[in-house]
């Protein structure tokens, strides 16, 4: 079967502590795909529920006819190590990358987990000190 | 040294200098890699300004004289052409990083984090288009545990160099900052001139410099070009400010002791 195409993914809920407009999340990707020469393909929403990753996992059945899947942040990975597991094993299986528009990351093979889960976790560690101190 | 003491005797002072004046002017190890850098910088500049053969100048009269080959109405394209290819050199940053490794590790730590792209600047003799007015990074809320690596591919001095405001004289600003809301930043240099600290720095070494100083540039009066690279590193777990993990910097030396560590907070959930 012939892969092709991105497929966006967008939140409706708050990504990293902010409520980011759904147009400027699809501007973000569109602009990504161009630069990048990326084929993109309408963006999937995910549900406002805290923790919910329904839509990405009815996303994983497809990824068959996908070459990958185009995120607008890293922050939208599901927040279990699990949760992220089942995302990767689902890409290895399928031959398929992950691209996050905002921060310009790349996931293309299992090596590349590694880059991605050391920035969740550093993201994780260092939000719990902050620079309120300073104003 | 004592054997009561944690750091050796030539760490220690210039961990005591960089308290005292917040910037070190460091010597660069392993000076091949900056030779070979420059010479890659070379040929991505003739290639892109098209000049061969005879009529190619030699690579010191071209970045000491860049301005007889690029005018100044051209200068920012074609330094906007340098960078985009600079930064898809896999070599550049671990080469910057590398030669003063030392250094960046008595100032910061050992566990660091890089930021994803080398900012290149090019200040032509007599240019007006380049200046980096006055400024403190944290004034514009850049996380205060960054530093900066400064690293020219030619001789700085005087006004081809940069300048700075010692820490005692930046911390008094930022404390006094209601003072001086009103002022621009020109008001401001002039107010604090008689201050400031021009660095000399020649090929081969690199100010490590944090940006919460005040520091600048003015016109290039001096009858060479500058060329520098600037680059941020932090601590891998300091806060981060604007620039953040992941859009802007990136882990580079983690030690296995904290990926256990992240291992054991995220298994957690």
């Amino acid at each position: 079967m012939k892969k092709e195409g991105w497929r966006g993914y967008i939140f409706s809920r708050e990504i990293n502590g902010q409520m980011i407009p759904q147009r400027v999340q699809n501007l973000v990707l569109r602009n990504y795909a161009q630069k990048s020469g990326l084929q993109y393909l309408l963006s999937a929403t995910e549900y406002h529920m805290p923790g919910s990753f329904m839509m990405l996992e009815s996303l994983y059945p497809s990824l068959k006819e996908l070459e990958g899947l185009l995120f607008y942040s890293i922050s939208m990975l599901p927040e279990s190590k699990a949760g992220r597991q089942k995302l990767y094993a689902a890409l290895a299986k399928h031959r398929c990358g992950i691209r996050f528009a905002l921060e310009e990351l790349t996931y293309a093979k299992p090596k590349d987990a590694d880059l991605i889960e050391d920035v969740l976790a550093v993201r994780k560690i260092s939000a719990q000190a902050d620079l309120s101190l300073l104003s | 040294m004592s054997d009561t003491d944690f750091f050796d005797a030539d760490e220690k002072a210039f961990i005591d200098g960089f308290l005292e004046k917040g910037y070190a002017i460091v010597p660069l190890q392993e000076r091949e890699r900056l030779d070979a850098v420059r010479a890659r910088m070379y040929e991505r500049a003739m290639k892109q300004l098209g000049p061969s053969g005879a009529k190619r100048p030699s690579l010191d009269a071209f970045f000491d004289h860049t301005e007889r080959f690029v005018p100044v109405a051209k200068l920012n394209d074609f330094r906007l052409g340098v960078i985009e290819g600079l930064n898809k050199d896999a070599l550049l940053r671990p080469a910057l990083f590398k030669m003063a490794r030392r250094h960046i590790e008595w100032a910061i730590g050992s566990e660091i984090a890089m930021q994803r792209t080398v900012n290149l600047s090019i200040q032509l003799p007599k240019d007006k288009s380049s200046l980096l007015p006055l400024h403190s990074d944290v004034w514009s809320g850049n996380s205060p545990y960054e530093l900066v690596l400064w690293t020219p591919l030619v001789d700085c001095f005087k006004t081809k160099s940069m300048y700075v405001l010692e820490r005692p004289e930046s911390e008094t600003i930022f404390r006094e900052f209601s003072k001086y809301k009103e002022f621009d930043a020109e008001k401001l240099y002039r107010q604090i001139k008689p201050k400031l600290v021009w660095l000399t720095v020649p090929y081969g070494h690199a100010v490590l410099f944090t940006h919460s100083l005040l520091h600048g540039n003015r016109v290039n009066e001096e009858k060479t070009t500058r060329w520098t690279f600037n680059v941020r590193l932090k601590g891998l777990l300091t806060p981060y400010g604007v620039k953040e993990m992941g859009e802007s910097f990136l882990p580079i030396t983690v030690r296995p002791a904290t990926r256990i560590g992240f291992e054991a907070v995220t298994l957690k959930k």
